[in-house]
This record gives structure tokens, sequence and C-alpha cells, in this order.
């Protein structure tokens, strides 16, 4: 008979540490969505194309998709829950919002995560960089001008800074 | 998408490492940084009991420079690459190359090794399973004949990595390595078998673990040059990478190597076109028209096979051309 076993792995979401028992060929995205119910990351093309898993792993945007949960133990992991706190928005979410930069939403967290890794590194980007940053994030309603906007709208001097 | 059942090895030293490969030999599979393998495995187009992750392996990553080379660890990020200002002094076509793969997410995770040692690909076998379940199965797929030339015994997918062109026209060598026996070093383009169903040489036990590339002298330029539908993700629908040295203000040696030109890195012997020219007297006309006439590329991708052709031999004029200017 074969035996399929699970692996115990320790993983650090938004600060804090989970004790997980999951079988190695799962993903990140699905240990992610399906065990610790943060749904914040999605599952659309499940390929690595679109962006929409994406979640930051030590402080730069990844698909969560193409990782194990099991390859990611230690490191420190940054999902879209963990960017607000209680109704309090992240300046990110926020611009978002005043910006219009939000039709369906289903792209909406990767966006917002990507934005946070390249503020992080620039406080201050260029559009130009702003597109960079975000070639690898699919939005297919909003458009992304007004993403590109509300992106560039949060600079570091300015109040909450990000 | 589910990933097949799989046990996962995840080695922190390369003792550790060569142990594991040692002892499962070819029933274990390499996970650089997962970005061709994982799709591959959620289609189920590659199957393994197991796979070996090699993220842990400290000895695998970094960019150092030995002497008059550069030694790259075949676990280094395509993001590592990128920014290494190193590479992008001496080496501008392996620079705009790692930029040129995917989008920033994806480069923050895949790996120089795993770009080199990506699947080729074909719109015939980069398909879900229900999608090939309609048809019989491809060559590629373990069937009696292809389906981009029907009839065909032999497979037409496409080599589409970026930075294999940049690393040969810049005479790179490959570093593998096992538990027992010598290191081998070999020119990279070697690596590549020039069959569309098995692309990548692999010996069992065995692991890649340096690119080595000597840094030009004075007076040389490089360029890759990408043709995709989108700016960026898609991988290329024709690549050129070119190198030229120019001594004395004559040129000595001038490289041309293509990618998605067929399942293998196309080098294109431009010698007497170019050699013992002053560079501005360099035809680009004839760079491009030196490309050979026989490639096999095939319908069997986004595009079809008579716009890549004219458009290898337009990003061949682009790649050299600016590899001219940066003499």
């Amino acid at each position: 008979m074969k035996k399929k076993s699970k692996r115990l792995i320790t993983l650090i979401v938004n600060d804090v540490e989970y004790e997980i028992a999951t079988y190695p060929n799962r993903t990140l995205l699905e240990v992610l969505r399906d065990d610790l119910s943060l749904k914040g990351a999605k599952e659309a093309c499940d390929d690595g194309v679109c962006g929409t898993c994406t979640v930051l792993l030590d402080g730069k945007p990844v698909r969560s998709c193409l990782l194990l949960a099991v390859e990611v133990q230690g490191k420190a992991i940054t999902t879209i829950e963990g960017l607000s706190s209680g109704e309090r928005l992240h300046p990110i979410q926020q611009a978002f919002l005043d910006n219009g930069a939000i039709q369906c939403g289903y792209c909406t967290p990767g966006m917002v995560l990507t934005a946070k890794a390249l503020l992080d590194e620039k406080p201050n980007p260029t559009d130009d960089e702003i597109q960079i940053a975000l070639s690898g994030n699919f939005c297919r309603c909003t458009g992304y001008n007004k993403i590109v906007k509300a992106i560039g709208s949060v600079s570091a001097g300015k109040e909450g800074g990000h | 998408m589910r990933l097949p059942y799989f046990d996962f090895f995840e080695p922190d030293t390369l003792q550790e490492m060569f142990t594991i490969l040692e002892r499962y030999g070819k029933r274990v599979r390499l996970l650089a940084g997962g970005t061709d393998i994982i799709p591959l495995m959620k289609l189920g187009l590659i199957t393994s009991p197991y796979l070996l992750g090699l993220k842990n392996v400290p000895e695998l990553k970094g960019i150092k420079r030995q002497g008059q080379n550069l030694h790259i660890g075949t676990m280094t990020t395509l993001a590592a690459i990128a920014a290494s200002g190193l590479i992008k002094k001496h080496f501008p076509a392996l620079h705009e190359a790692a930029l040129a793969v995917a989008a920033p997410p994806i480069r923050n995770v895949a790996t120089i090794g795993g770009n080199l040692f990506q699947n080729s690909r074909c719109l015939f076998y980069n398909q879900s399973n229900t999608w090939r379940l309609e048809r019989q199965a491809c060559l590629k797929a373990g069937g009696k004949t292809c389906l981009a030339v029907p009839g065909s015994k032999k497979c037409f997918s496409v080599y589409q990595g970026d930075l294999a062109p940049a690393l040969i026209v810049h005479e790179a060598k490959i570093r593998t390595e096992k538990k027992r026996g010598k290191p081998r070093e070999y020119p990279l383009q070697a690596l590549f078998t020039g069959q569309g169903h098995e692309p990548v040489r692999k010996a069992a036990g065995e692991i890649a673990t340096e690119i080595i590339v000597p840094i030009p002298g004075k007076r040389t330029g490089s360029s890759y040059q990408k043709l995709r539908l989108r700016s960026a993700m898609d991988y290329p629908l024709a690549g050129a990478a070119a190198f030229v040295s120019a001594g004395r203000g004559i040129i000595d040696s001038a490289r041309l190597v293509l990618s998605a030109a067929g399942p293998a890195p196309v080098v294109v012997p431009l010698n007497e076109l170019i050699v013992g020219k002053k560079p501005a007297d360099v035809d680009l006309e004839s760079v491009g028209e030196s490309i050979p006439k026989n490639l096999p590329v095939v319908n069997n991708n986004v595009a079809p096979a008579w716009y890549r052709r004219k458009m290898l031999a337009v990003f061949a004029k682009r790649a050299m051309k600016a590899a001219l200017e940066r003499l």
C-alpha cells in the first residue's frame, strides 16, 4: 500500500506563527486559503501568469501558486490581511479607494501587495517604475491608469506613509 | 489545479543534496525556482515521486568574480542577476535577458539554472489534461507522432529560454558535479540536445552548480533582443543575442545566437561577414540574411511560423546593432 505522509511545518504569516500539517504537494496558496482561511490571495490562472495570488515573501512579491508551502518555512509571509489594522486601511488601500482603482476587486490584493513592496524599496517611484513593478499583475476591468495613479499618490512624505 | 502527490526533500548542504541525488537517481526531479516545473506538474505533463528542492543550499547561490571569470551559482535568482552591477557592466546581453523574463515577482524566485533547464514549449503540448484528452498524445507527451507537423516522428517543440542565447554569445560554460567523480565543465551550448522531446541533457545523480562566464575585454558589446506580444510575462516568440569585440577598432570576433528558433538555441555562424571589418562597415542586412533558412520553426506557437522566421532576422539585426553601439 502506498503511503502519503504529511509534514509538520511552521509558517509565519502576518506576524503570526502557525503550525500546520500538510502534504508536500500543496502550494502556499492552497494552505493560506484552505488551512488558514486567508482568502485575500486569489486563485485565478493558477499558472503563475496573472498575479492574483501574490503574497510578500521576506518583503518581495512572489506567486503563492508556484511555491510549495513546505518551501517557505521560517520566512516572513505577508498577505493582504496583514496590511490593514481592523477598520483602519493601509494608506495604499485607501489610495486605491480614493482614486477609484478598484472595480471587481479580484486583482486588488495582488496589486496592493506588489505596490507595497515597490514603495518599501522606492518611496517615490516614477510612473514607469510603477508600471514595471505591476507588469506581472493583470487587471481585466479597472484598467491600469487609475491603479498607477493610486500608487503614485502614496508617497513617503504624506501623512501615514506606508 | 492540484499538484500530484510527491515526497519532498530540501537539503541544507551540498553533501546532503548529493546523497539524496545518488540514492534516488532518476526518480527524483530537481525543483529550482519552480516557475516552469510547477505549472507543468499541475498540467500532469511531468510527474515524479520525489522532488528535491534546492532553495536552501547556500553553495548554489551567488555571483562572484574569480580572476577573469564570473561565477554564477545556478540557484541565483533572475532578480539578483538583473540587479548585479558587475553583470550589467560586463554582460549587457545577460542583464537584458534576465530583465526580459516574465515579470518581477517571477524573477524573485526563478533562477538562472532553472531558466537554462526549462522545458521546450508547444501549443500542442502545454495544454490542460482535458484539452489533451480530446486528441491523441503528441510525441513529447508520450504519443507516436507530432501534432504540430502531423505524421512527423520528430518533436518540434520550441526552446524559449531568454538566458541561454545571452550566455552562449558570452562563451559561458556550465559546471556540473556529482557525489563521486570529477566535476565537469563544458560549453553551455552542449547542454542542449536539439531534440524537442528532451531538450536539455540531464544525467542522473549530477547537478549543475555554476555558470562560468569569461569577463570580456574592453571594446566589446553585447545585447539581447526579444519579441513578445505583451511587454511582460511572455516567452520569446523570437530572441536574439549578439556579441562583438573590436580590440583595435577592427572587429576580431562576433557571435549571434537565437532563441525560439527550434528545440535548442541556434548559433549562427557569421565570422566572414563581420570579422576583420570596422564596426561602422558592418552590413546589418547581411547579418539578418545569415540566419539558416531551414530552421525547424513550425506553426506551434501563438504567432505563425512565417512571422517568427521573419522576426528572427529582424531581432538578430537589432541585437547586433545594439551590440555594435556598445563598443
